[in-house]
C-alpha cells in the first residue's frame, strides 16, 4: 500500500509538471497535441492508481499503522550489489573485459559465501566462458582497455580485439 | 508451397542452422535453470544479434523462447520448482508423479506433450499462412492503432487481482515510451533539460533492468536454498508413447494454446488454465488432478509449449507484440530495417515460413537433446541460486554495455533493475511496463497517421475489421467491470 500511495503521488507530481515539460501547441484539438501520449499515459497512471489505492483500501483496513522498513531494508540491502555493477561498468574501459570481469565474478562470489577453491574457479571459469562467448566469439562492441596501450603493440591488438 | 521452398532454402544455411541448434539446446539448458528463464536470456543475448542477420538472430531468439518451456519443466517435475513460471502448473501433478517414483515416466510425458504441443501449433499456423495473408493487408492504421488498444485493455485484464495495478504500470510504460523527441514536431517531452534524456529511453535498457538485473539483485540478496534431484532410473521413454493415448487431452491443449497466443496479452497461463480444467472435465479420474495424473501433466505441458509459435502471429502479421519476449524481438526487426506488419506476409512469405519452420524444427532438436541430456542438466538445476545472481549480473552488463558503451545506460538499467525488484518483492507484474513501452509507441503512430482520414469519431470504427475490434474491446471490458462488480458485491479484491 506504502508503495502505491509514493507511486501515485508521482504520478501527481508528474502531472502537475506538464506545463512546463511539454509543449502546447495553440489552436489545435488536444488529439494533435505533441503532449497527446504523455498526457494519455499520466493521466492513466493516476486513475488506475487511485482504484488500486481503493481496492486495497478495502482489502487492507488498518494498513497505514504496517511498519514499511522492514520492506524497505531489503530493497536497500539490493543497493549493495547496484555498487558492485557501477564499480565493474566504470572499471571496464580501464582495466579491460577479460580482467574486470575475472575479478568481478571471483571477488562477488567470494562476498556472497563461495570461498572455497572450488567455487573459486567455478566463478573463474564462468567469467572466461562469458568473455570468449561474448567478446571472442560474439565480437560485441566494448571499448578498449586502457590499460593495454601498456602492452606490446602485436599482443596490444590481440586483446583489444578478442579480449 | 512455393513459399515453403523458398523458406526452406533460407534455412539451409549453416549460419541458420548452427543458430537453431545452439538456441534450442541453449533454451532447453536456461528453462532447466530455476530462476533464470527464457526472458532474461533474450534480453541479454538481444544486443548480440543486433550484428546478426535477421533470420540468424531471430532464430536464435526463437530456439530459446521456444525450447526453454521444455527444459522448465524438469525442476517443475523433480523438485517441486518450475524452471519458468509458465511451468508452474506442471508441478501440480509432475512432482506428485515423482514421489510416486515414476519420475522417468512424468519427465517423459512432458516431453512428449511438449512435442506435440509445439508441432501441432507450428503446423496450424503453416496452414493458416495463406489466410493470414489475405486479411493482413485489411489492417490499415485504425485497425492496427484499435488492435494495439485491445492488446492493452487484455494486458491489463489478463493480470487477475492486479488489474489495477497492471493498468498503472502499462501506463507508466506508455508514459516512459513518450520521454525524449516527439516524432511530429520534436518537441522535447519530460527531459528535464537532461541531454542523455533527449534521444529517449532505450527500450533494451529497460527491459534488461527489469528482468534480467532485477532477478539478479533478488537471487543476490536471497538465501541458498537446497536443491537435492532424485536420482532417475531407466525408463526416459515410456511416456513418449503414452501421450499418443490421450488425444482428447493433446488436440484441444493445442489448440487452446494456438488460440491464447495469437490474442496478444493472454498468453501461456490462460491457455494453460483452460486446457487443465478442459482434461480434468473429460478425465475417467478427475479426482487423481493435482496428484499425479498423467493428463493433467499433457494438458498443461501441451498447452504452454503451443503458446510460442501462435504468440509470433500478432508480431509478424500486425507488428503488435502480445507479450514482453515477442516485444524483445520487435526490436530486432527494426533494428534490421525489416518492419514485421501485413506487407511482411505479402512480400516476405519465405521469410515467414522459414521462422516456421526453424520453429519446427527446435521441437525436434530440444526433444532429442532432452532425450540424451537429462541426466547431466540435473547438475545445472542444482545451481546455487546467490552464484546463479552473480553469473546474471554478469551477464547484464555486457547485454547493456555493448549497445552504446555508454555508463549512463548502465546506471539506467540499475535504476530499473531495483525497481524490478521492488515489483517482484511486492509480487506486481513487471511485463504490463514492456508493452506499455512498445504499444504505446506504435499505438501513438498510428493514431497519428489515422487523423487526416477521421473527420469524426464513427469514422475510427467505419471500416468492418475496426467495427470488429471495436465491439471485441466494448465487450472485453464490459465482461471485466461485471466480474469486478461482482466482486466487490462480494467485498473481494479486484
Amino acid at each position: 500500500m506504502w508503495f502505491g500511495v509514493l507511486a501515485w503521488l508521482i504520478a501527481l507530481f508528474l502531472i502537475s509538471q506538464l506545463g512546463s515539460q511539454t509543449t502546447w501547441v495553440d489552436g489545435q484539438p488536444l488529439s494533435r497535441q505533441p503532449a497527446l501520449s504523455s498526457i494519455v499515459s499520466l493521466y492513466g497512471m493516476a486513475f488506475f492508481g487511485l482504484c488500486w489505492l481503493a481496492f486495497n483500501w478495502r482489502a487492507q483496513p488498518g494498513w497505514w499503522r504496517s511498519n514499511p522498513f522492514r520492506e524497505v531494508a531489503a530493497w536497500v540491502a539490493s543497493l549493495e550489489y547496484i555498487g558492485w555493477f557501477m564499480c565493474y561498468v566504470w572499471l571496464v574501459p580501464v582495466t579491460g573485459y577479460l580482467f574486470t570481469t575475472l575479478a568481478f565474478c571471483m571477488l562477488l562470489a567470494a562476498r556472497c559465501g563461495y570461498r572455497s577453491k572450488r567455487s573459486q574457479l567455478a566463478a573463474a571459469f564462468i567469467a572466461l566462458c562469458i568473455v570468449l562467448l561474448f567478446k571472442t566469439f560474439l565480437a560485441v562492441k566494448l571499448p578498449a582497455a586502457q590499460i593495454y596501450e601498456w602492452l606490446p603493440a602485436g599482443l596490444r591488438n590481440f586483446m583489444i580485439i578478442y579480449f | 508451397m512455393e513459399a515453403l521452398s523458398a523458406g526452406l532454402a533460407l534455412i539451409s544455411r549453416w549460419d541458420v542452422l548452427a543458430a537453431l541448434f545452439v538456441g534450442s539446446i541453449g533454451g532447453v539448458v536456461i528453462g532447466a535453470i530455476p530462476g533464470v528463464g527464457p526472458a532474461i536470456a533474450i534480453a541479454i543475448l538481444l544486443p548480440a544479434t543486433f550484428s546478426m542477420e535477421p533470420l540468424v538472430g531471430l532464430t536464435l531468439l526463437l530456439g530459446i523462447y521456444g525450447s526453454a518451456l521444455f527444459g522448465g519443466a524438469i525442476p517443475a517435475i523433480l523438485i517441486n520448482t518450475p524452471g519458468t513460471p509458465v511451468n508452474a502448473l506442471t508441478t501440480y501433478d509432475g512432482y506428485p508423479l515423482t514421489r510416486n517414483g515414476e519420475a522417468p515416466r512424468a519427465l517423459s510425458l512432458a516431453y512428449g506433450a511438449s512435442f506435440c504441443g509445439g508441432i501441432i501449433s507450428v503446423l496450424c499456423l503453416m496452414a493458416l499462412s495463406p489466410v493470414l495473408a489475405k486479411v493482413a493487408p485489411l489492417f490499415g492504421s485504425r485497425e492496427i492503432f484499435l488492435a494495439t488498444l485491445l492488446g492493452m485493455v487484455l494486458v491489463v485484464i489478463a493480470h487477475r487481482g492486479h488489474s489495477m495495478a497492471a493498468g498503472a504500470l502499462l501506463c507508466f510504460g506508455i508514459f516512459l515510451q513518450s520521454v525524449g523527441l516527439e516524432p511530429v514536431r520534436y518537441t522535447q517531452r519530460f527531459t528535464f533539460e537532461q541531454t542523455w534524456l533527449t534521444s529517449g529511453i532505450d527500450l533494451i535498457v529497460v527491459v534488461l533492468g527489469l528482468f534480467a538485473i532485477s532477478q539478479s539483485l533478488l537471487l543476490l540478496t536471497s538465501r541458498d536454498s537446497a536443491k537435492t534431484t532424485p536420482t532417475l532410473g531407466a525408463g526416459l521413454f515410456s511416456g513418449l508413447a503414452e501421450v499418443f493415448r490421450f488425444p482428447k487431452v493433446v488436440l484441444p491443449s493445442a489448440g487452446f494454446g494456438t488460440a491464447m497466443g495469437i490474442i496478444p496479452g493472454v498468453g501461456e497461463f490462460t491457455a494453460q488454465f483452460f486446457s487443465y480444467s478442459l482434461a480434468q472435465k473429460l478425465s475417467r479420474n478427475p479426482e487423481k488432478f493435482g496428484k499425479g495424473a498423467p493428463d493433467g501433466l499433457i494438458a498443461s505441458e501441451t498447452a504452454n509449449n503451443a503458446v510460442p509459435a501462435a504468440a509470433m502471429i500478432p508480431l509478424l502479421a500486425l507488428g503488435i507484440p502480445g507479450e514482453a519476449l515477442t516485444a524483445m524481438m520487435l526490436s530486432v526487426f527494426y533494428v534490421h530495417n525489416v518492419i514485421p506488419g501485413p506487407t511482411l506476409f505479402l512480400q516476405h512469405m519465405d521469410f515467414v515460413m522459414a521462422l516456421y519452420l526453424c520453429l519446427l524444427l527446435l521441437n525436434v532438436l530440444a526433444l532429442g537433446f532432452l532425450m540424451i541430456a537429462t541426466r547431466p542438466l540435473l547438475h545445472v538445476i542444482r545451481i546455487p541460486d546467490r552464484f546463479l545472481g552473480m553469473t546474471i549480473l554478469t551477464l547484464s552488463f555486457v547485454g547493456v554495455y555493448s549497445l552504446r558503451n555508454s555508463i549512463t545506460d548502465c546506471a539506467i538499467a540499475a535504476t530499473f533493475g531495483l525497481f524490478g525488484l521492488i515489483l517482484k518483492r511486492l509480487q506486481l507484474p513487471i511485463v504490463p511496463i514492456i508493452l506499455g513501452m512498445v504499444l504505446g509507441g506504435i499505438m501513438e503512430n498510428k493514431f497519428r497517421t489515422s487523423l487526416p482520414r477521421i473527420d469524426s469519431a464513427i469514422d475510427w470504427i467505419n471500416r468492418p475489421i475496426a467495427a470488429v475490434i471495436f465491439g471485441l474491446i466494448v465487450l472485453v471490458l464490459a465482461a471485466h467491470s461485471w466480474t469486478l462488480f461482482r466482486n466487490l458485491k462480494a467485498g473481494t479484491n479486484s
